[in-house]
């Protein structure tokens, strides 16, 4: 039920203009649409690949015909839009300027882009303390702190870079944790994937600041096609920051990322995100289609992996972080917030897979659903036979605003173990009358106060971000709720 | 109509005859004796499911709602219509009927027993009897479930039905005595269909049986109901499915609630090599409420399968599910529960709860709550929790002289019984805790 004769009804008032909606200006480098075995050579050439890349993106490629073929687009979600055209996109974008050493060579109008969105580049390596390796439509043209981090021997770095510097890294772990078929996006990600970042930290190392990456699509009509491999290596730690806006465009934009990560012992990876792409107009025109398998394994004993996420934007978000909880006493995490207003659809949730003794997961949901938006929580928790002891929590709380959202829970438990101790719980309520009178009462106008109670109904979650994140994801939940009571 | 019943062994080879087609020949071979083959309005009704179940086959895992559950076992095993006689003795009739004044129809190999069944006179307003001697109303006994592909198995039941009960009960009748449908039978493929239907304020309590025939090789029971709860009526269903360990069983259930009324289901399932018992809950009318509550109890290489939709598709109404597992051995139990609500079913109360306890290291469930809400000022929730014996629970017992046994006896006879003390107080109560007791007698034998 995308865009429809039905969303004609009166929506006014509803939701604020998005706030991130302009585009830069600059020449691109772009490929004509369309997908042939010759665009994966183009990538892959274009990036002065090895051999190997090659060879591992065509294999990915006709998997991904032979799915195209055989079975289509995975249609289990509940989300609907109109089919997509795979020839009709570019697979292919570059800002033409490549500048990898000093910030001086940017583009000024992309370094313009970055202080629209607040991340005034400059600023934030000094105050901050932030290495971010901004990727702005395909290409990595920022690279910050790289020095500070290579003497302590961590690995930053653009996707491209890694596949030609740290050939060994990447050809022992990429594909390891998502494989080349594992679904239909993530297939056709590996086959004509753009760039992403890469990071790996040395055995015992504490990563001393937070990575970040800020993602833009930027050029119409480029799907995006992130790569991210993410390797902990034992006993060390990182916090990776994922946080992105896009430009108002009418056309959908296809995303299809996938995420990797790889923990060794006693490391810990935490990863969060604030996700905020165009989520199309008021009638659920344009968007982001957000198609994305990110996967952790905690391959090692001790190891643990967090996920956080905040998700407000994109037309439709289609995204199962997990966690395959391997090591023995491994942990998983899983933090989400996700707020659909309008006409958006989010089908989002988790997979925790117990292999280890004495494994833990937890696992808290929040879905805020107002205007016509559809939010699913869709989970899985499942302890394997030989998971003795593993342990659950499972929380997916749904709030509804207004009458004609949806919200919906369909979480998977299943269970192979006798001494595992599984919980769920899941509640759907809308925000209650009494809540509200007593906020008004008090002075807040009815925005400020279902802003305030969203936010408290989020709190679990918000907590678990970084500071600076948590500032802007606050704000964020306000901006997309914007005129949906009252 | 030629006997083609046989004993099986379970290892027996792949029949030769194409599943399907062994089905259509066990329809050819007992159409002329089904009820109302006379009538051609029934008897094309009946083709024309077989045709339909034909088409979609049995369901299989690649139907979302069938996910945990298959049925391809069904296949390697050859099916041929139930006896003619054998089925049950006197002695396990007795032990399966209820201690109390009842109108008891039972039916052995899919066929109403008159000699074993007692309806004696009932009051005004009540129909009651065996569908094959309800002529009138067979059509509409027989009327599709639906054209979902996951009905299949409900249209070969409308093929194949040989028997079932018909209950009618007119406005504001009040049956005092339960109604009592008790199934047994030399293992077969056979498929019962009942008609429950309660006029406005009409009062009644069903208890449905299906027992083990102390033969222990793999039949199928197939059993669709249709029952209709009308405006302002209570309807308490009781359904214990205690059948051989061979045996399949698969039973579709389709409720409606009218405003107003009460429906009351507690399930029971303790037999069966696969069960699977389906029930899809429509509130029809406001202010209903409907309490279903389901206890499985699976040991051996048993899948017991609970899954339940229920659609509040109506304002004001309250529904309340609590399912229970108790696994032991390499048993399997799965639980779907989806809640539905529907936009503008306002101030729906739906609450949902799962619990299971895992008793051995194979054992397993697979459990899927759903909930689908399209409404806003709803109370929904669900809750599941899956874990072993609590251990200090255990060491509380223990430390007041309990033996091990015991104890845990103690602790899983409680964790049933709230499920059983959903049933109405009285000799009914009694006999669904004998039920669920001599099950958990039998496993303290073998521990």
């Amino acid at each position: 039920m995308a865009a429809n004769a039905q969303t004609i009804e009166t929506v006014e008032g509803l939701a604020g203009d998005y706030k991130y909606g302009f585009v830069t200006d600059i020449e691109s480098d772009i490929l004509a649409k369309g997908l042939s075995e010759d665009t994966v050579r183009f990538i892959s050439a274009k990036k002065g690949e090895p051999q190997w890349m090659l060879d591992w993106r065509l294999r990915a490629y006709k998997a991904w015909l032979r799915m195209a073929r055989e079975k289509g687009e995975p249609t289990w979600a509940k989300v609907s839009y109109p089919e997509i055209d795979f020839q009709d996109i570019h697979y292919y974008s570059a800002p033409k300027k490549k500048t990898l050493k000093s910030l001086d060579e940017v583009d000024p109008e992309l370094l313009a882009t970055y202080e629209k969105l607040g991340i005034p580049l400059k600023e934030r390596e000094i105050l901050a303390g932030v290495a971010v390796d901004a990727v702005f439509d395909s290409v990595s043209v920022a690279t910050t702190f790289k020095d500070k981090l290579k003497d302590m021997g961590i690995i930053f770095c653009s996707m491209s870079e890694a596949v030609r510097e740290h050939p060994e890294l990447v050809q022992k772990y990429l594909g390891s944790v998502v494989p080349v078929t594992d679904n239909f996006y993530a297939t056709l990600n590996s086959a004509v994937f753009s760039d992403g970042s890469f990071v790996y930290v040395p055995p015992g190392v504490r990563c001393p600041m937070e990575l970040s990456t800020y993602f833009r699509i930027n050029e119409a009509k480029t799907g995006q096609f992130e790569r991210t491999l993410l390797i902990c290596d034992k006993g060390a730690y990182v916090s990776y920051l994922e946080g992105c806006t896009a430009p108002m465009r009418d056309d959908n934009q296809l995303h299809a990322a996938v995420v990797e990560l790889v923990c060794l012992e006693d490391a810990e990876i935490r990863y969060a995100t604030v996700q905020n792409w165009y989520p199309g107009d008021k009638n659920g025109k344009g968007g982001i289609y957000n198609f994305v398998t990110k996967r952790g394994a905690c391959r090692g004993a001790r190891s643990k992996i967090s996920w956080t996420q905040v998700e407000t934007g994109s037309a439709i978000t289609w995204k199962y972080p997990s966690v395959i909880l391997q090591g023995d006493d491994s942990i998983g995490e899983f933090y989400s917030v996700a707020v659909t207003n309008n006409a958006q659809q989010a089908d989002t949730g988790t997979k925790m897979i117990h292999m280890g003794k004495n494994t833990k997961s937890t696992i808290i949901s929040k879905g805020i659903s107002a205007g016509k938006a559809q939010n699913t929580y869709r989970g899985l928790v499942r302890v394997m036979p030989g998971a003795a002891g593993a342990r659950n929590y499972s929380q997916c709380d749904s709030l509804l605003i207004g009458d004609r959202c949806g919200g919906h829970t369909v979480p998977y438990i299943e269970v192979k173990n006798r001494s595992a101790k599984v919980e769920h719980e899941a509640t759907t309520s809308r925000i209650s009358d009494d809540q509200l009178f007593y906020c008004r009462q008090r002075g807040l106008s009815e925005e400020d106060a279902v802003s305030t109670i969203v936010n408290g109904f989020c709190k679990e979650v918000l907590q678990k971000l970084p500071m600076e994140f948590a500032v802007e994801a606050q704000k964020l939940l306000g901006v997309s709720l914007e005129g949906s009571v009252g | 109509m030629p006997t083609l019943s046989r004993m099986r062994r379970k290892d027996q080879v792949m029949s030769a005859v194409p599943f399907i087609d062994q089905l259509a020949g066990v329809y050819q071979a007992a159409a002329a004796g089904l009820p109302g083959a006379r009538t051609p309005a029934v008897a094309a009704r009946r083709t024309a499911a077989l045709e339909v179940f034909r088409r979609l086959g049995l369901p299989n895992h690649k139907l979302e709602s069938w996910k945990f559950t298959g049925l391809n076992a069904l296949e390697r095993q050859s099916w041929s219509p139930p006896a003619n006689e054998g089925g049950v003795d006197a002695a396990r009739l007795k032990a399966a009927t209820l201690d109390a004044d009842s109108y008891r129809l039972v039916f052995v190999n899919g066929r109403f027993d008159a000699a074993a069944s007692r309806i004696g006179t009932l009051p005004r307003g009540v129909t009651l009897l065996p569908l094959s001697a309800a002529n009138t109303a067979l059509s509409d006994v027989l009327a599709a479930a639906g054209t979902d592909r996951a009905v299949s198995l409900s249209e070969l039941n409308a093929a194949l039905a040989s028997d079932g009960v018909v209950l009618l009960l007119d406005d504001g009748v009040v049956l005092e005595q339960p109604v009592e449908i008790l199934a047994f039978g030399v293992p077969a493929l056979v498929n019962l269909r009942h008609l429950i239907r309660l006029g406005r304020n009409a009062r009644a309590t069903v208890l449905e049986s299906y027992r083990d025939g102390g033969i222990a090789a793999p039949g199928w029971t197939n059993v669709f109901a249709h029952v209709a709860v009308g405006e302002g009526a209570r309807l308490s269903h009781i359904r214990l499915q205690g059948e051989n360990a061979s045996a399949y069983h698969a039973a579709l259930g389709q409720v409606s609630i009218g405003a107003g009324a009460r429906y009351a289901h507690a399930s029971v399932q303790a037999g069966a090599a696969l069960a699977r018992h389906e029930l899809h809950v429509t509130f029809a009318g406001g202010a209903a409420e409907a309490d279903i509550q389901g206890l499985v109890l699976a040991r051996g290489k048993a899948h017991l399968d609970h899954t339940l939709f229920l659609h509040h598709a109506v304002p004001d109404c309250r529904s309340n599910q609590l399912f229970k597992h108790v696994v032991d051995d390499a048993g399997h139990a799965v639980f779907q529960g989806g809640i539905r609500v529907a936009p503008h079913a306002q101030k729906t109360d739906a609450q949902q709860l799962s619990r299971t306890l895992l008793l051995a290291d194979r054992a397993q469930i697979d459990t899927k709550p759903e909930l689908e809400i399209l409404a806003d000022d709803v109370k929904c929730s669900h809750g599941a929790s899956i874990g072993d014996v609590d251990a200090q629970q255990m060491f509380y017992m223990q430390a007041r002289g309990i033996p091990a046994a015991e104890a845990r006896r103690l602790l899983l006879s409680g964790f049933a019984y709230e499920v059983v003390s959903a049933v109405p107080e009285g000799a009914l109560r009694d006999h669904v805790e004998e039920f669920v007791e001599v099950w958990l007698a039998e496993k303290g034998a073998a521990a």
